[in-house]
Parts: C-alpha cells; sequence; structure tokens
C-alpha cells in the first residue's frame, strides 16, 4: 500500500491539526479581505472584479489543500476527475455567459419598447 | 481484538472505491451548481422594474452567515482528526458544534429568504430574483441535508464507535461539508460582493 488516496488519511496522518488551523487561518483571512474590498469601499467595479475573482480563487486552492488534502499524495483519479470538471465547469458558464451577452446586444431592445412589443400580442 | 491483515487491506480497499465514488459524486453536483451559477450570471440584471442586488443585501449579513459555515468547515476537520485518533466521543462532540453552527447559517439564510418575500420581493417577482432563490436554496438545501446526515452519522458514532463503516461515512460526510463551504466562497462572491457595485 505504498500509493496513498489522498482521501484517505487515516495511514499516514496527512491530515494534521496545523494544516486545518492553517487552512481556517488563511480563508478568514482571505474571506475578510473580500469583504474588506466591498466594504471600505473607494474601488470601481473594474477593480474590484479582478481582486474577487483572485481572492476567491485562492481560497478555493486552500480549502482543497489544507481542508481536503488535495496534493501531491493525491491520488491521479482525484486529480483527474477535478480537472475535467474544472473544464466543463468553464465551458458551460464561460461559454453561457459569452453567447448570452452577444444574444442581448444583438436582440437588444429597450423596455419600453419590450412593454409596447408584449402589449401589442 | 487484533485484525486479520487480509481484512484490514479489503476494508482500506473499500474505503478507497467508497471515497472515489463519492468525490465523482461531488464533481457532477459541482456542475449542477455550475449551470446556477452560469443562468444567475445570464439574469442578474433582469430585474423587471424591481430591486436590483445592491438595494436588498446587508454585507455585514452575509459576512456573518460565511464566518459560520467557514468554522463549521473547521469544525468538521477537528471532528475527523479526533476520528482518525479513535476517540468516539471527541468526534462526536465535534459534529455537534458543526452541526449547531450549519443550523445557524440555515436559520440566517431561511431569516433572509422570509424577509425578502414578506417585503415583496419573492422569486415570483423578476428573472434576477427567480436565480437568486434557485442558486442560493439549492446551496441551502445541501446544508440542510448535510445537517440532517450530521444527526444520523452522530448517532451512529455514538452508538458503534470509530469503525471501518462509520469512519467511510464520515469521510464522505466530511467532503460534502468542506464542499459545501467552497460552493459558498463563489456564492458570497459573485452574488453578493460583486452585487453590491
Amino acid at each position: 500500500m505504498n500509493k496513498l488516496h489522498f482521501l484517505n488519511r487515516s495511514e499516514r496522518h496527512l491530515a494534521t491539526r496545523g494544516s486545518y488551523v492553517l487552512g481556517y487561518g488563511l480563508s478568514l483571512l482571505l474571506t475578510l479581505a473580500a469583504f474588506g474590498v466591498v466594504l471600505v469601499g473607494g474601488v470601481t467595479l473594474d477593480y474590484a472584479l479582478p481582486i474577487l475573482v483572485v481572492l476567491a480563487v485562492a481560497q478555493l486552492f486552500v480549502q482543497l489543500l489544507f481542508f481536503m488534502h488535495l496534493d501531491r499524495r493525491s491520488s491521479h483519479w482525484n486529480a483527474g476527475a477535478l480537472a475535467l470538471t474544472a473544464v466543463i465547469l468553464l465551458l458551460i458558464v464561460g461559454g453561457t455567459l459569452w453567447i448570452m451577452y452577444h444574444l442581448n446586444l444583438n436582440m437588444a431592445m429597450d423596455p419600453a419598447q419590450v412593454a409596447a412589443y408584449m402589449h401589442d400580442q | 481484538m487484533t485484525t486479520h491483515p487480509a481484512h484490514t487491506e479489503s476494508s482500506k480497499h473499500l474505503e478507497e472505491t467508497v471515497t472515489f465514488g463519492f468525490w465523482i459524486y461531488l464533481m457532477s453536483d459541482c456542475l449542477i451548481f455550475a449551470s446556477l451559477f452560469a443562468t444567475y450570471g445570464v439574469l442578474h440584471n433582469n430585474t423587471f422594474g424591481g430591486p436590483s442586488a445592491h438595494e436588498l443585501f446587508s454585507l455585514p449579513f452575509v459576512l456573518a452567515e460565511t464566518l459560520l459555515l467557514l468554522t463549521s468547515s473547521f469544525t468538521i476537520g477537528l471532528a475527523m482528526l479526533s476520528a482518525h485518533h479513535k476517540r468516539a466521543g471527541e468526534t462526536a462532540f465535534w459534529m455537534g458544534v458543526t452541526f449547531l453552527l450549519g443550523v445557524a447559517f440555515l436559520g440566517m439564510e431561511i431569516s433572509e429568504f422570509s424577509n425578502l418575500i414578506s417585503e415583496g420581493h419573492g422569486p415570483s417577482l423578476s428573472a434576477f430574483l427567480s436565480a437568486f432563490f434557485t442558486l442560493v436554496g439549492t446551496h441551502g438545501l445541501h446544508v440542510a441535508l448535510g445537517a440532517l446526515w450530521m444527526v444520523v452519522l452522530f448517532a451512529q458514532v455514538l452508538y458503534s464507535g470509530i469503525t471501518a463503516f462509520t469512519m467511510r461515512r464520515l469521510l464522505c460526510l466530511s467532503l460534502f461539508w468542506h464542499f459545501l463551504d467552497i460552493v459558498w466562497i463563489f456564492i458570497f462572491t459573485f452574488v453578493y460582493l460583486l452585487g453590491a457595485f
């Protein structure tokens, strides 16, 4: 049993109290930073969007690493399933937003036009 | 009582298989949330003359919800540590703490939802609110089912201690609970924080 499954933490104590405390501390910092950016204010959406996305993705990795223990000792199958999910997820979310944004541009009607159209039907 | 080595080996193998299967379930659940996030992303401006995100949500309230759920993700980790050391009582204690934090989170979410609905801002008011209630409500439903699972497993841990059975179930529940906290990171970022602009 040399090859350890990453979710099977019982043999070599891959999970320690230290890893949970560190993960919790880092997650707290990243959460407070994200709320701080918005609550303190003075930041426009153009700057806030990339900052908040980076903070969220950083917290995703912190929790995958320190809470779920996805690391180098992980099984390739788990990492592979996660990678495939990430690709499908980006296709679903990115593809939907891309298509619907352009659909909205091509079908642009202002609310008054929509109301008039609905009234005529 | 000594355990036969072959038995330990096969029980380890079963644990790996079960947690991998559960991991595949989590990945498919992740895609459900991806679809709901995509829907919310498309519809979040379609307020149909009703209120938009920044008029409805209170960020300090959401921060409190976030801290409750994040702390519960930490305490289920402490429950797993206790389980690895075969301390059933300690495991049950941390599961109890996790359960209470989860229920407190749910209580806040239910009060947020009922306030919105009683002010006439229910899911039927606009496409934005339909998408909001579906996305955040689906996450809340997961937390509620996780809390129910926690109660059942709490009783099993108290009754039979840390065995190969309860350990497998604990591993799956802890993964489920961490997964829900990760989904919440993206809810508070994309729905609440970016909704404030």
